[in-house]
């Protein structure tokens, strides 16, 4: 396998684009992508595009209006890490030495409201929805580990503090606390403001072997580990939720890959769908021990300037979660961190990044996808 | 007397049967592997620990304990707010996402016991009742 760089991001800010064409936004962050990249349209040799609404050949809908044309298109779905696998399969097809340079593209338009089941899911025929999911998780959490209301809204107060800083989030408005814990219940203990917003947007990203990067940009940022993973089938008597086993063993095989451990990760993009989630997913990741995740957020661990900074771009919370982008600009938030290029909310001096995305509610096995990134300078 | 006319069809084919003789004797209906013993529910044609695929059904236990729940304040078209939903743990090693209901007057309470009811889901697009299974405070 050979070593893969990242030498290009870009995105445009997320938000609500009903009067523009889903191409438009995709096409947009790949001349971004690629200007920043330093790479010849002509170079780039394979796409692989995320979404999960957009319809068919959604990659090459957006690449011919950049001329970029006749190159393998491969399209992928998986749910809320679609952006994530995108991401993962480019790095493959360039480590795996089957091409030299590539473009992961994220684009999704959302419609309002709530994201719907699968027809064939039968929790969800049966009223189980995406908050009132995490909902249950946050209720057996506060049960478990005495979580309170309060440290749940606080993660919701933190990423909208950090999207105000930032001029690609949906909403740039800071949150308060009480803010947060009056606004409408949505499932409890969640209410409106512990919820991802509805948001369009697009991401895409330039990968090169490591050998070559250099030529394109003096500063490309090492992929050290890319891990896509899927929920797996546990009956309740052996041990952990199925929810937990796949984050956890996602992050393990990343450190492992990477040869770091939870403690040398300098600043997360994690998966906060819900409030509740960003608090599940420092345990997971290893950033606290399990139960102790309403305490990391209360002692402002993962604030910008916290030990470890988390969803320093205001995360899916306020920057918002058009999911087949979603993993993409996670890459694109941990590379302008790690190259010192992210404005007011620049951490300071950060070497080692993490990106995690996980979705796809299927019963059975909890979650259908996990990714995991782990970016170096 | 119009809900008698009303046609009534199940959520999902092969998930549960119910007693018109004996109510309170209706069971959802899981698979018991031969070869490993694991029970699953939904019915399986094939075991999901082990691959194999000698597969028995089952009659699971109409009573289970309350591992996490919610009430939901905004849920698809079909369903009036607040719902309560939650995963409930049956004796034989299953957690099972269902409807809660008649949990106004108990509350509810993670860990409480829990009991099987058949009852109207939601109605379909032609005004048929979908029925399907929910659990409520023992």
């Amino acid at each position: 396998m050979r070593e893969v760089c990242v030498i290009g991001v870009g995105m445009i800010p997320f938000g609500r684009y009903s009067e523009t064409w889903v191409e438009e936004l995709g096409r947009k962050a790949c001349e971004v992508a690629i200007l920043d990249s330093g790479v010849r349209r002509e170079e780039i040799q394979v796409a692989y595009c995320s979404h999960s609404f957009q319809g068919r050949v959604m990659g090459q809908r957006i690449l011919k209006d950049l001329g970029l044309t006749g190159i393998p298109v491969i399209n992928v779905e998986n749910a809320c890490a679609g952006g994530g696998t995108s991401f993962h399969q480019t790095w493959m097809a360039i480590a795996g030495g089957c091409y030299n340079v590539g473009i992961a593209i994220g684009v999704e338009k959302m419609t309002k409201g709530l994201i719907p089941s699968n027809i064939e899911d039968l929790d969800g025929l049966m009223g189980r929805t995406y908050p009132g999911r995490f909902a249950m998780m946050a209720q057996r959490h506060m049960y478990e580990y005495g979580t309170t209301k309060e440290q749940l809204a606080l993660v919701s107060v933190k990423n909208h503090r950090n999207g105000s800083l930032n001029p690609y989030a949906h909403y740039q408005e800071p949150l308060s606390l009480e803010g947060v814990l009056n606004s409408r219940m949505v499932a409890e203990p969640l209410t409106l403001y512990q919820c991802c917003p509805v948001t369009d947007g697009a991401a895409a990203a330039v990968l090169c072997s490591k050998d070559i990067a250099k030529k394109y940009h003096d500063q490309p940022i090492e992929i050290a580990a890319s891990i896509v993973t899927s929920g797996m089938y546990q009956s309740i008597s052996k041990g952990f939720s199925s929810e937990t086993e796949l984050s956890k063993r996602a992050a393990e095989k990343a450190y492992e890959s990477a040869g770091v451990d939870p403690e040398d990760i300098d600043i997360a993009e994690l998966h906060d769908c819900f409030s509740i989630a960003e608090l599940l997913h420092y345990e997971e990741l290893g950033f606290c021990r399990f139960g102790e995740s309403g305490k990391l957020i209360e002692e402002g661990t993962t604030c910008l300037d916290g030990r470890i900074p988390v969803n320093p771009s205001g995360g899916l919370l306020a920057k918002g979660h058009p999911m087949g982008a979603t993993g993409i600009a996670q890459v694109v938030e941990i590379v302008w961190q790690l190259r010192g290029q992210a404005g007011k909310r620049q951490v300071e001096n950060p070497k080692v990044g993490l990106t995690h995305c996980v979705g796809g509610a299927t019963p059975g096995i909890g979650q259908g996808a996990c990714s995991i990134h782990i970016l170096k300078k | 007397m119009e809900n008698e006319k009303r046609k009534m069809i199940p959520i999902h084919d092969g998930l549960f049967t119910v007693s018109s003789s004996a109510p309170g004797k209706s069971y959802l209906i899981g698979s018991r592997c031969r070869n490993c013993q694991e029970v699953m529910f939904p019915q399986r044609p094939i075991c999901l620990n082990c691959f194999g695929r000698d597969l028995a059904q089952v009659a699971l236990s109409p009573k289970g304990k309350l591992f996490t729940y919610t009430i939901n304040h905004q849920g698809p078209r079909e369903f009036s707010t607040p719902y309560a939903s939650g995963f409930v743990d049956l004796p034989e090693g299953v957690r099972i996402y269902s409807l809660l209901t008649d949990w106004e007057a108990k509350g509810l309470k993670i860990g409480s016991e829990m009991e099987l009811v058949i009852e109207k889901i939601k109605e379909d697009n032609e005004g048929s009742i979908v029925v399907g299974y929910k659990f409520r405070p023992a």
